[in-house]
């Protein structure tokens, strides 16, 4: 695996408004890295930067910066949530306009693609359901073949099985092509099974940046009566606390918690969305 | 890679069905007016009838290029083309389009005139480019279109890119800017040198002084469309 993107303390403001704050990270090729963060936590900003739409020369993709740069535009792919499809254009005019600017297009895994979401090639775009748009918008994602392809929100407006069909394209995609790949996501309970690394963004700031294996390892849940758990005070940090009657579950986060007694006594591990949501509560 | 194709692509599907329509309308308003004299000869009456053909396709032309910031920038940024490419493309576009335009229209021109020629209807195109005692060959006012065209229609992109990059504001100065060149005493006599000398030179001369107006109008946007984006208002640092 090498790098194939690199952020060095990316600053970023829309206006006086700072969206991004000395954001640092790198991306390997051949991965699914997920992304995920609350609205408004600057996913959509970083993945313009990091693909070259908005100017930000933190940002190196395969050691240049992005930013209207002739030599790795070809090779960067970003679909936006909405991705911009003139009403005229058909689904062949789609596709006639993408290979003219990557590099690697793929018309028989484009055609491929269409055909597993139904589109046919002469179907026009005003004619299309705000899923058929976002499918469309995938399939030129996926026949792209770029060398980071970057899918903000990509199942939004989709159904189940299009979701699904989405889903087993990328994988073999992934399989058989050195391709990096960022996904950014809300139904992060979906995506997970599909990506290795996750980061997690918080009001501008890079807050997690692990794989999937350590995130499973990042929380557990104790339960117990009150008493019972009136040991754990200041042993650990408790991520959340519910209490039901006499009993309280008590979320540990055990990427911070060295004692030993604790984590013997994690019972079960927390559900990733769940996880998310509570290192990303504003307390 | 070059974006050319690609902005040709989106271009063309965006502009061809209007481009066909503006044609179409076109003949069928002259056409309109040729039946209407045809008629009213045999009504004894007459019909008189005059327009200006170059002065509707240089409006049109002005129109399209407005048109153009939009599709090209949006769908051209978003599909992954670098902005130098976009703006190359663009000037290569504009070029070949001036250049058919002229060409029908100079078929359209030469067409009806000889049509109305050979009947005793009163329609009348006028040509600007025939006005103010020129004589000049077919090839001369051909040439004399190409770059007329291209400049307009550089005009209608400029306006349109200063108004998608900097907003109102930008057209505004831009207007007032243009206001203070007529209304200022000191500026306005240049209009009117401006004015005298083009009804006093001849085709090449307007050529070459047209070519040199395309040259800053395409010049000027190089100040800024490095910075151009499909989202406002933002900022690295």
């Amino acid at each position: 695996m090498s790098s194939m993107v690199e952020v060095k303390e990316l600053n970023y403001s829309y206006g006086k408004e700072k969206v991004l704050n000395q954001i640092s990270l790198t991306l390997e090729t051949g991965k699914i890295y997920g992304l995920w963060g609350r609205n408004g936590a600057g996913k959509t900003t970083l993945m313009r930067c990091i693909s070259g739409l908005s100017p930000a020369n933190e940002i190196y993709v395969n050691g240049s910066v992005p930013y209207d740069n002739e030599e790795i535009s070809p090779h960067i792919c970003f679909i936006q949530e909405n991705h911009p499809l003139n009403p005229l254009w058909s689904v062949k005019d789609a596709f006639c306009i993408a290979a003219n600017f990557k590099e690697s297009w793929n018309e028989a895994l484009a055609e491929k693609a269409a055909a597993a979401f139904h589109l046919k090639l002469s179907m026009k775009v005003k004619k299309m359901s705000k899923g058929m748009k976002t499918a469309l918008a995938l399939t030129i994602g996926l026949a792209s073949r770029a060398r980071v392809t970057i899918f903000d929100e990509p199942t939004n407006g989709l159904d189940a099985a299009h979701r699904e069909t989405f889903y087993d394209l990328l994988m073999e995609e992934h399989e058989q092509r050195d391709r990096l790949f960022l996904i950014s996501t809300h139904y992060i309970n979906e995506l997970h099974r599909y990506i290795e690394n996750l980061l997690v963004l918080k009001e501008g700031a890079l807050i997690q940046d692990k794989t999937m294996e350590q995130f499973r390892q990042s929380a557990g849940f104790i339960h117990g009566t009150k008493e019972e758990l009136n040991w754990l005070t200041g042993k650990a940090y408790i991520l959340e606390k519910k209490e039901m009657g006499p009993l309280v579950r008590y979320m540990i986060d055990l990427d911070t918690c060295e004692d030993e007694h604790v984590l013997e006594k994690v019972e079960d591990h927390v559900h990733l969305q769940d996880y998310l949501l509570r290192v990303t509560d504003n307390k | 890679m070059s974006a050319l194709p690609g902005i040709v692509y989106i271009f063309r599907k965006e502009m061809l069905s209007s481009y066909i329509s503006f044609w179409l309308i076109f003949s069928a308003f002259i056409f309109g007016f040729y039946a209407l004299g045809l008629w009213a000869r045999t009504q004894t009456g007459t019909v008189e009838f005059t327009t200006n053909s170059d002065l509707i396709v240089m409006i049109y032309i002005f129109v399209t290029g407005t048109l153009t910031v939009r599709p090209v920038f949006y769908y051209g940024l978003s599909f992954g083309g670098t902005r130098k490419h976009i703006y190359q493309s663009i000037i290569i576009i504009f070029a070949l389009f001036s250049l058919v335009t002229a060409l029908i229209h100079t078929i359209y021109y030469h067409g009806f005139m000889r049509l109305f020629a050979t009947s005793d209807v009163a329609i009348q195109i006028e040509s600007i480019f025939i006005m103010g005692g020129l004589e000049p060959s077919v090839i001369g006012i051909f040439l004399l279109q190409c770059a007329i065209f291209m400049l307009f229609i550089s005009l209608g992109f400029l306006l349109s890119l200063v108004k998608y990059h900097f907003g109102s504001i930008g057209l505004y100065i831009a207007a007032a800017l243009f206001l203070t060149t007529i209304l200022v005493p000191v500026f306005n006599s240049y209009w009117g040198d401006l004015g005298r000398w083009i009804s006093q030179a001849n085709e090449i001369q307007l050529t070459f002084t047209t070519i040199g107006a395309i040259l800053l109008v395409l010049l000027i946007p190089l100040t800024f469309i490095k910075r151009i984006s499909s989202f406002h208002g933002e900022k690295s640092g």
